[in-house]
């Protein structure tokens, strides 16, 4: 890949982000359409519930219905499968160091004599599903809600109003500093500040210096802004959010109860109750 | 996906599930009592000052996609992004920033990068002690001499350290809580291949932007510290200051950076080749250092293996250089003035 191509994909890794965030469900299935509210209980519930299991097996359950959750509302599956990847970077570090813990060995590294014991490996398993069933959850509810939806229910559920309006306010600058950046970057760029020829250490700190660049900006930014706000009347305070007195349908309810129980349902199936 | 895309996402947060659901609701109720802190001061001061929420949310996207800039690390052959935990701290306090991380770290689960049942341990080992740690080492070496760009480097580098120790701390405590020692090590170790280029850029990274902006905006450095907090007050001036075109300070290094980057190249030099000495030459860890240290308690010491010697050792040069570097500067400067009141007598 050139170097043009390379600094393209860059920028759009970059830019990921945003634009996953920003990302607006194309169809208007029933899953769309269904209470912000109760899809967030819903989720967290559920995503709880995942981190409880114990039984590896009883993990692959909520993989799979959100899966066919993802079909039925004709969401992108690429985009839905290859936001599963980026945790499990983590689980990877974590479930190899598990692979060394227990008390019965099943297995040795040559040369280093290390030990791998089956009760690592179950755990290891275990992480994994956990990671896998969790990410798919919350992935399904991001996929099937927008963020300025999600973030308007929160206010149903008494998020202080000084933390919502400083989430609003920077879900909405987000893209426009990313612009900026993306900007300022291409402008260095196109002034050979990422040459070969270009020191390690002169291109760090020429990255150092987009992001100061991109601090200084914003702030002469904010300062306008804050001052256009002010002469408009803004106090401080927004009432943008519709969920704080909107009624739930009863239907919504109904669903958001019967995904609970399911939740609980399975938590007892893990632990043997029934 | 293809491999560069892959290797780009490497991120220390720790994702849903990994923690037990018992630890995931101690670190909220300790991220919660930060957050309430911290969104208490926001909401005083926009009571105070409207104007403050745009200043706010505009430096706190800033910081956001400066920390998921992607910038590659050569000698690591991939890419990492900063923490970008200490230079909000230092543009927007270390209260907000706690605040400001709680809001990204929401975010950022919907893509996959942390969770929900892990944001309260995520936050606090990104927003608190990343952000809490690198101010605190900022401003200690303000206060001690060192120019703008050293103070901040090193403030991005320990509070990444101090971040990624910290996330492997918790790991340990969750998931090995009958060997906390042992595993912290290994998780430490586990990062060590990603976080150690990280915490380099991080150095670099946050110098620099931080450079640019005592050059250019000075105030930014300093604007939440005079935030008017009482009703009635003035706002923030709209007014920009004039840009400084040419700073002749710019290049030049003071004595206690000089005398500083000196004593730490030289310490870490040293320690860094006496401990290959040690372990290729003679052979094995300081198992008698081991031993004593054993005996007066401190068993965590004695799991530690060859990297740790290495890392501990950087870690402790660099910090003997610290020392070092701020008292040369006075012996130095007692011994000249000696050998002045000599000449005078």
């Amino acid at each position: 890949m050139n170097k043009r191509g390379k600094s393209a994909q860059m920028q759009a890794e970059v830019e990921e982000g945003k634009s996953s965030l920003a990302e607006e469900p194309k169809t208007g299935s029933v899953l769309h359409r269904f209470d912000a509210r109760i899809k967030f209980i819903c989720a967290i519930v559920a995503v709880f519930g995942a981190v409880a299991l114990t039984h590896s097996e009883f993990a692959v359950i909520p993989i799979i219905v959100c899966v066919v959750l993802v079909i039925f509302a004709r969401a992108s599956l690429k985009s839905y499968f290859k936001r599963l990847l980026y945790p499990l970077s983590i689980a990877l570090v974590v479930a190899v160091v598990q692979l060394f813990t227990g008390t019965t060995v099943v297995a040795t590294i040559p040369y280093l004599g290390w030990h791998i014991y089956s009760q690592g490996i179950a755990f290891a398993i275990l992480i994994f599903a956990r990671v896998l069933a969790a990410a798919s959850i919350l992935n399904l509810l991001i996929t099937i809600t927008p963020m300025e939806t999600l973030m308007d229910s929160l206010s149903w559920f008494r998020v202080p109003s000084v933390i919502l309006d400083t989430m609003m306010l920077m879900y909405r600058y987000i893209s426009v500093v990313s612009e900026e950046k993306a900007r300022i970057y291409k402008a260095q760029e196109s002034r050979c500040g990422y040459t070969k020829s270009v020191s390690v250490v002169r291109k760090l700190g020429n990255y150092g210096t987009v992001g100061g660049m991109l601090l200084v900006k914003s702030f002469d930014r904010a300062l306008k802004v804050g001052d256009a706000m002010v002469s408009r009347g803004y106090t401080g305070t927004s009432s943008l959010f519709s969920y704080s007195t909107k009624k739930m349908a009863k239907k919504d309810i109904a669903i958001g109860v019967i995904v609970v129980l399911a939740v609980v349902a399975l938590l007892l199936a893990d632990l043997g109750i029934i | 996906m293809d491999k560069q895309h892959w290797n780009g996402k490497k991120n220390m947060h720790i994702a849903d599930g990994i923690l037990t659901w018992q630890w995931s609701i101690a670190w909220y109720i300790v991220a919660l009592f930060f957050v309430a802190i911290g969104a208490r001061k926001i909401a005083q001061t926009r009571k105070a000052n409207p104007a403050y929420m745009s200043i706010l949310a505009l430096m706190g996207a800033a910081v956001f996609v400066i920390s998921v800039w992607h910038i590659p690390v050569a000698f690591a052959g991939t890419s990492s992004h900063p923490n970008g935990t200490a230079l909000a701290a230092i543009i927007i306090g270390p209260l907000a920033t706690a605040a400001i991380t709680s809001i990204v770290l929401f975010f950022q689960a919907f893509l996959g990068h942390g969770g929900i049942t892990s944001l309260g341990a995520n936050l606090i080992s990104l927003g608190v002690v990343g952000g809490f740690v690198g101010i605190s080492i900022y401003m200690l070496l303000k206060k001690l001499g060192a120019s703008v760009w050293l103070a901040a480097g090193v403030a991005g580098f320990v509070g990444d350290l101090s971040t990624y120790a910290c996330t492997a701390l918790q790991l340990a405590v969750s998931l090995n809580p009958t060997s906390i020692g042992q595993h912290w090590e290994i998780y430490m170790l586990g990062y060590l291949p990603t976080q150690i280029p990280l915490a380099i850029l991080e150095f670099a990274f946050t110098a620099a932007a931080v450079q640019y902006i005592q050059v250019h905006r000075p105030e930014i450095l300093t604007w939440w510290r005079g935030i008017p907090a009482i009703a009635g007050a003035p706002t923030v001036s709209s007014k920009p200051s004039e840009p400084k075109l040419s700073n002749p300070k710019r290049h030049r290094i003071d004595r206690f950076t000089k005398y500083v980057l000196i004593t730490m190249t030289l310490m870490v030099a040293i320690m860094l080749v006496s401990t290959y000495v040690g372990v290729n030459v003679f052979g094995g860890k300081m198992g008698g250092t081991d031993s004593s240290v054993a005996s007066g308690g401190f068993s965590f010491l004695t799991h530690y293996t060859m990297v740790d010697e290495y890392v501990v050792f950087t870690i402790g040069g660099a910090a003997g250089g610290l020392v070092v570097g701020y008292l040369l500067p006075s012996v130095f400067g007692q011994l000249s003035k000696r050998k002045e009141e000599k000449q005078t007598v």
